[in-house]
């Protein structure tokens, strides 16, 4: 076995103070579609070994280094020793502060596949792959817009992580993906949305909820008119906007961001205010079910637990790998992929009867984690005032969240995100509209 | 100067892989494989901790392409098994069997090939002693730090690549090797509730010697840093801009690469097929995307289908003139592959994708350009961009904007800056070039939220109009 073969290589070569293996091995499933028809099909297996190897130097305190290797299943005998060996003297001269790698007691939370990936689980991805193009094109052609393209991914990925330290850590996980472009009008004046998510349970009603509110949005842009001033209007996020919104919290509470010195804010702080907005309530977790970045441990086979990083608006403790847990002097945690956020007091409806800009869709929405800057070019949005909904497109949204601290508004629904399961929208009141034209 | 030569894995799997191609040629119209073994490492000095570890554009495997009644399947593996025609052609029937009444492509051509190409750098990277590569990140990452007490936190990265490829057909035999470095130095600046990010970068067809350009750039990046510290909000509006190489290469990419890469034809998603011949920019535009013509980060010999790489004239005078293909695109318009098909790596899809994208220099300078401009921006650092191919919007995302007004700069900066239009009216715009020419490559390229290749852009000072918020 190549797991074997590598620890031989790394116990030959005698110089690691520690180590850590992970193989992963992968297969997967890819459509292509043009239109409705199958343009083209890939199969993927592939397994990859990364090895991490630790070295110690002699000495008080006591330091580490760390190099990680990308190994592949092809790499004969020669070849793992002088990966080996130029890892380890690449590790050598380091002189990190001394950190742990979790030993065999560490924590094991239930992984329950079935409840995770449903059906998924113990097929093969081809078998997935009908029913999935099934559900995505269920509402394809409704009132005039159709999908013009739309790739389908799925794969089933084994994990296996062992450590010098005894660590035996395994479990299965499916990551689906899928991108589509929609489209509606014709001619000139044909406009399109593109449109993905990340997906890893055969939830048809879900996926084709995704492409019918998206064919409803590129029907919407087709008639929307250029974006007009917006001056003192807050911006109302929903969906995987909402959820870029709510990682700057998340990106907070991370403990390489508090070692680095480059979050915004430190243990005990108040990340919220009296702005009048939702007090943030964040929970770091390692699996949402639906959520392909779901995973019981962290890259270091650490257990991942869910942990309460920021109750009652106030930051009390950070997800993060060992390390630099270890370095700051806190409890570990392990780095979560994934959070959880409280949901707000007022209903999406209550949210919605605010005057506001709704923001639909970005060329490339962005939040920067360090500064807090947002912002992107408006595909599409609607400008709400009362019972006119009036969808609009072009121009730009643009703001800072400090300028938003503690008055952010959170609806009282849930959804699953990309990254969390948060609130369904968010109204963030200061931003700047530049109008389109 | 050592020489980069090919891949030893490469090398040793040839005779295993021509066995398969000769076992499975009688059972498709065609077939192929493109073998990769990409080595690279990363180095990285922080405040607290130096970093390194093998790159993440690190790949090795395999890629098999067949054809049969015109449909085209794909199989990629990372093992060389014992019976490795037995189970690629496995695979490839099973996809066959899939695609029952799928879209079809002209005959895939198999012209006779053989080439090779293996670069070269001054100083190789992977004989270098890591410490000694850490050390000059940490030199260049203190300069940073210590500039001031508002400098929170200042980071060097550099990351090596060895690329190696061979490509092989019944008809064909193509290799290539070669290095790409590229390096970071970033810099986050805090006063009160706020925090400012910059960078400046390094890159190209280069090894080790990368890192005698990074000490240099500490003192104007700390500055930069501060300054931003003081940067405001722009008021939103159109103004007069003048784009440094590296927004004007962005616009570029954005604008008209991405809107020309001919698999956007093909789902008939690209506006720009239906302006092949007319005018979409100033005519003093020279547009061009190509793997030869320029040394750097998107620079081959052959793409990832086994074409031999071209530069393409995109826009000619302000009229567009062509697109970049990948094969099955070009099959299907009728139009001669340009080399364009490149995959994120062995197990990816290869899409249409640029390479090296820039807009050719003009004859002003820079001071005449700014001296120009009654009000408006002079920006810099890019920071993201998105394309807009079906309707020709643009989003470039720079973190600088520098007022000019009456001709000078003014000393204020506004940050960060989203810069929008309709792309026919941008490029129709420009009135102005720079005598400059700079192509960065320090990026990549995604093609919607994926698929990330290596690729250069640039280009000199542009000046046009766009909106800013």
């Amino acid at each position: 076995m190549m797991i074997d073969r590598i620890i031989r290589a790394v116990q030959a070569n005698g110089k690691a103070s520690d180590w850590r293996l992970t193989e992963t091995v992968k297969r997967g499933a890819e459509w292509y579609l043009v239109g409705k028809d199958l343009d083209t099909a890939r199969s993927v297996e592939s397994t990859l070994y990364s090895l991490v190897l630790y070295v110690d130097a002699p000495g008080e305190p006591k330091t580490r280094g760390a190099y990680t290797l990308n190994l592949h299943p092809t790499a004969d005998e020669p070849e793992l020793a002088a990966a080996v060996d130029r890892a380890v003297r690449a590790a050598s001269g380091m002189r990190n502060p001394w950190y742990p790698i979790p030993g065999p007691d560490s924590p094991q939370p239930a992984w329950n596949e079935a409840e995770l990936y449903g059906a998924f689980a113990g097929s093969e991805p081809e078998a997935a792959m009908a029913g999935l193009k099934a559900a995505l094109y269920r509402h394809d052609g409704q009132d005039g817009a159709r999908v013009n393209s739309l790739e389908i991914f799925l794969s089933r990925v084994r994990t296996r992580i062992v450590n010098s330290r005894g660590l035996d850590r395994s479990y299965t996980s499916w990551k689906g993906y899928t991108e589509f472009i929609v489209n509606a009008g014709s001619g000139q004046s044909e406009v399109e949305l593109f449109v993905d998510l990340e997906f890893s349970s055969p939830d048809a009603d879900r996926l084709a909820t995704a492409v019918g509110d998206s064919l409803a949005q590129a029907r919407d842009r087709l008639a929307a008119v250029p974006t007009p001033s917006c001056e003192g209007l807050p911006v109302l996020f929903r969906g995987k906007l909402a959820a870029q919104i709510y990682a700057y919290w998340f990106e907070a509470a991370q403990a390489q961001a508090a070692f680095d010195k480059v979050s915004p804010f430190a243990l005990g702080d108040e990340v919220g205010g009296p702005g009048g907005g939702d007090v943030v309530r964040l929970t770091a977790t390692g699996a949402i079910p639906g959520n392909p970045r779901s995973s019981p441990y962290d890259a270091d086979g650490f257990g991942l637990k869910p942990v309460e990083c920021i109750a009652d608006g106030k930051l009390l403790r950070l997800s993060g790998a060992l390390k630099y847990a270890s370095y700051l002097g806190l409890e570990p945690a392990g780095e979560h992929p994934l959070f959880v956020l409280g949901a707000g007091a007022k209903s999406l409806a209550e949210l919605q009867a605010m005057p506001h800009l709704e923001a639909a869709s970005f060329s490339d929405f962005f939040v920067e984690p360090t500064t807090g800057d947002f912002g992107g070019e408006l595909r599409l949005g609607y400008r709400v005032e009362g019972k006119k909904r009036v969808a609009v497109t072009g121009g730009s949204v643009t703001g800072r969240l400090p300028d938003n601290r503690g008055r952010i508004l959170l609806s009282r629904e849930l959804e699953t995100h990309d990254l969390c399961r948060g609130p369904a929208a968010c109204l963030v009141p200061s931003a700047t509209v530049a109008k389109a034209g | 100067m050592p020489n980069c030569t090919g891949s030893p894995f490469l090398k040793a799997s040839e005779p295993a892989l021509a066995k398969t191609l000769a076992s499975l040629k009688a059972r498709y119209d065609y077939i192929s494989v493109l073998g990769t073994d990409s080595f690279g490492s990363n180095f990285a000095a922080t405040p607290g901790e130096r970093r390194a570890g093998d790159s993440a554009w690190v790949e090795r495997g395999f890629t098999f392409r067949a054809q049969k009644g015109g449909v085209v399947v794909e199989h990629s593996l990372n093992a060389l098994p014992d019976n490795l025609a037995t189970a690629v052609g496995a695979a490839l029937d099973a996809a066959f069997a899939t695609l029952v009444g799928a879209r079809t492509v002209p005959p895939i051509p198999d012209e006779p090939a053989k080439a090779d190409r293996f670069g070269s750098c001054a100083k190789d990277p992977f004989a270098a002693d890591p410490d000694n590569v850490l050390d000059v990140l940490a030199g260049a990452r203190k300069a940073v730090q210590d500039a001031s007490p508002d400098i929170v936190y200042a980071a060097a990265r550099a990351e090596f690549m060895r690329v190696s490829k061979l490509f092989l057909s019944p008809n064909r035999r193509l290799e290539q090797a070669f290095i790409w470095s590229q390096a970071y130095l970033v810099a986050v600046a805090k006063r009160g509730d706020k925090t400012k990010e910059t960078y400046q970068s390094l890159s190209g067809l280069k090894g080790l010697e990368l890192l005698d350009e990074l000490g240099p750039l500490a003192p104007a990046l700390a500055a930069e840093a501060l300054e931003l510290l003081d940067s405001g909000s722009i008021e939103p509006g159109e103004y007069e801009v003048i784009m440094d190489p590296d927004v004007t290469g962005t616009l570029a990419h954005e604008a008209f690469g991405h809107g020309v890469e001919m698999d956007m034809f093909v789902k008939e998603r690209a506006l720009a097929a239906s302006y092949v011949g007319k005018p979409v920019a100033s005519p003093i535009v020279q547009m061009f995307d190509g793997a030869s013509g320029q040394e750097h980060c998107g620079s081959y010999l052959f793409d990832d289908e086994g074409r031999l790489a071209t530069r393409t004239q995109i826009i000619k005078d302000g009229i567009l003139v062509a697109g970049i293909s990948d094969l099955q695109s070009a099959l299907r318009l009728g139009t001669a592959p340009t080399g364009n098909g490149r995959r994120q790596a062995y197990d990816h899809k290869a899409y249409a994708r640029m390479t090296n994208t820039y807009i050719a220099p003009g004859s002003s300078t820079k001071e005449e350009m700014l001296a120009s401009v009654k009000y408006g921006y002079l920006l810099e650092k890019m920071n993201s961009g998105m394309e807009d191919p079906k309707n020709w919007g643009i989003q470039l995302v720079v973190l600088i904007g520098r007022e000019i007004r009456d001709g000078k700069l003014t000393g204020r900066v506004v940050s960060p800056v989203v810069c929008s239009g309709y792309v026919p009216e941008v490029l129709s715009n420009i009135s102005m070039l720079s005598k400059d020419f700079e192509l960065s490559g320090s990026g990549y390229c995604g093609k919607g939220y994926k698929e990330y290749v290596k690729v250069s852009a640039g280009g000199p000072y542009v000046k046009t109009t766009m909106r800013l918020g």
